[in-house]
């Protein structure tokens, strides 16, 4: 290691930060997070260290972040459509028809709402069967309404889950292609992309959630990531945590803003593993 | 329902006495009280029930009925008497709080398949359980495609990859929810298709009779299995059947109960009925006919619902469905109550 590396936690109060030196020297800070603009929480926290430290080379920046987190819990979505094969319009809204606690719970459990509103779930003539063979051609004339629906609808976001999509992902790459062309910058996300395994609602539900966290967190990703190697360099590697604990580079984390979620959470899970380890507890 | 000053009361002298068929339910006094009372999660959600429930109800269930039969008796289908107990002490509740009660959820319901793998002497067997709606309540709709009892549905992905079967459809069903202030859910609406012969079994709540609709609402869907609809092959099955027999090439159409409404569907906010229709989970047929709603236009909203309201007089506590009247029309049922 010749560099400093930093690593930089944003919850919605608080950034801490944390730098270790290539001889081991270390740092901690804490500044405000800006919730209004919340790449000026980590920003300034870069700054602060780099007041402490001088003018030293950075190798790597780790980021953990509860933006996306708190939209979700706080449903802040922008607007979003979704496409579905034909005959399947209803999957979110049935999902797998749970519900939640024992006997009685059903009269008063009410499901929640669904990430994307049941109008603007979008269906289209195609099939795949379970093997990826195509049994039905995608329908140019469907698709065609759908990107009109959407290129009119004022829908910020867009999200592709086309049944057996992980066995042949072509229907959903060519719907994804009709919507570029029409749409460049419309954020979209293919389950075939997302999560390709089976079982349509959980993918759909998925893919669905990443395209809600696509504008706000994949754009703040984004910035993160440019101005953060605009003040450190562009050789610094910037990383988001993951929900499962690694860390992946910032411009596949502003793709798939699904994958960081839990980003903030799990890298408190992590650090407290680490600490139990060293006072001596022997279960990580 | 009886309630004393420190004690509930359930009796159920004069259910029917057990039958041949599979509904017979075998337990005791003891696992009424506690199952009973899990209803009143409808009130008070945080409730815990557990054995102290012993020390505050008694249940009676006279020996040789549905809910308490002699051995031996067929039980395959038991939880279909046990689910329409916790509605009748919904209803029961609804009574003594002038319908401000949620309601029960008739709507389990289920279909399997079996058959021989192609080439061997393998069997197949696939079960699919299903739910349906939950009537609409005081404080909210009913709840689309819900079951009390564990058991997810199949994905389509998961049916389609181990089994010789497409699913063409895997919906819910328009205007199966039961009209209301508060709408009950949406039953499933699922179409299959099969690509190879298959035995067919099917069972569900509410086949006959319509989901009650409670406090003014009105009633939810029944369950329907249809084989090759809307061609000339087409036949249904009944709603506890295992002899279906079915083709390659052949359809299934399925739906499952919706909930009962709950309140007046006159008195539903029109800007939801309109969301419902733009939802496709009401047409517009059923939100002129029921709700009075055309939607888009206030004017012809509050004339068209001036004038249902007029025609139709005040609403009943409890509606049972007009498939319930004519029953009771053809003598089939002696109602016990006044609420037809």
């Amino acid at each position: 290691m010749s560099g400093w590396r930093l690593a930089i936690d944003s919850g919605g109060t608080f950034t801490d930060l944390v730098a270790v030196g290539p001889d081991g020297r270390e740092l901690a800070l804490k500044v405000p997070s800006v919730p209004a603009d919340p790449v000026m929480g980590p920003m300034n926290a870069i700054e602060a260290a780099l007041l402490e430290l001088g003018d030293v080379r950075v190798e790597d920046v780790a980021h953990g972040t509860t933006v996306g987190l708190n939209a979700l819990l706080q449903r802040r979505f922008p607007r979003v459509a979704l496409i579905v094969t034909r005959g399947f319009r209803n999957v979110l809204e049935i999902a797998r028809h749970t519900v939640p606690g024992q006997w009685g719970a059903i009269y008063s459990w009410v499901k929640p709402p669904r990430v994307v509103p049941l109008e603007w779930i979008i269906e289209i003539d195609e099939r795949v069967d379970a093997d990826g063979a195509v049994i039905e051609p995608l329908g140019a004339k469907s698709v065609a309404a759908a990107v009109e629906r959407i290129a009119t609808g004022q829908i910020e976001t867009a999200a592709i889950c086309l049944l057996h999509s992980y066995r042949n992902p072509r229907h959903e790459q060519a719907v994804a292609s009709a919507l570029r062309a029409r749409l460049p910058a419309m954020p979209l996300s293919l389950s075939s992309e997302i999560m390709p395994e089976f079982r349509e609602y959980e993918r759909m539900a998925t893919t669905a959630t990443n395209a809600v966290l696509t504008p706000l967190v994949g754009r703040y990703l984004a910035q993160f990531g440019a101005q953060a190697q605009a003040r450190l360099g562009s050789a610094t590697r910037v990383f988001v945590m993951r929900s499962a604990g690694g860390v992946v580079a910032v411009d596949e984390a502003a793709r798939q803003p699904l994958r960081t979620a839990l980003s903030g959470p799990a890298g408190g899970v992590l650090g407290m593993s680490r600490l139990a380890l060293e006072a001596g507890h022997r279960r990580p | 329902m009886t309630k004393s000053a420190d004690r509930l009361l359930f009796d159920f002298t004069g259910t029917e006495e057990q039958v041949h068929g599979s509904i017979n339910f075998p337990a005791d006094a003891r696992f009424y009280a506690r199952a009973l009372l899990s209803t009143f999660k409808a009130l008070q959600p945080e409730l815990l029930v557990n054995d102290g429930v012993l020390e505050v109800v008694e249940v009676r269930v006279p020996e040789g009925t549905v809910l308490n039969p002699r051995f031996p008796a067929a039980c395959s289908y038991r939880h279909y008497p046990l689910i329409r107990c916790f509605s009748v002490v919904l209803g029961a509740l609804a009574r003594a709080l002038g319908g401000r009660v949620p309601q029960g959820a008739d709507n389990m319901s289920g279909i399997s398949f079996s058959g021989t793998r192609a080439g061997t002497d393998q069997t197949w067997y696939l079960s699919m359980p299903l739910g349906g709606g939950s009537c609409g309540r005081p404080a909210a709709d009913g709840s689309d495609t819900v079951l009390m009892t564990p058991g997810r549905n199949v994905p389509s992905e998961y049916g389609e990859t181990f089994y010789p079967l497409r699913i063409r459809e895997f919906g819910l069903n328009p205007d199966s929810g039961g009209p209301g202030k508060h709408r009950g859910g949406l039953g499933y609406r699922i179409l299959i298709e099969f690509l190879a012969p298959a035995r067919v079994r099917v069972r569900t709540d509410r086949y006959y009779l319509e989901p009650t609709g409670v406090h003014g609402g009105m009633p939810g869907g029944t369950a329907e299995f249809i084989i090759n609809p809307g061609t000339a092959r087409e036949r249904a099955l009944p709603g506890k059947s295992d002899s279906g027999e079915v083709a390659a090439g052949d359809m299934l159409l399925v739906t499952s109960p919706g909930g009962g409404g709950w309140g007046d569907p006159l008195e539903r906010d029109a800007a939801l009925v309109a969301l419902d229709v733009e939802r496709g989970l009401v047409t517009t047929t059923a939100a002129l006919l029921h709700y009075g709603v055309v939607p888009g236009d206030d004017d012809a909203t509050a004339a068209q619902r001036r004038k249902l309201a007029g025609l139709r007089g005040p609403r009943p506590m409890f509606d049972r469905g007009e498939r319930y009247r004519e029953f009771v029309r053809r003598g089939v049922i002696q109602p016990r109550t006044s609420d037809l």
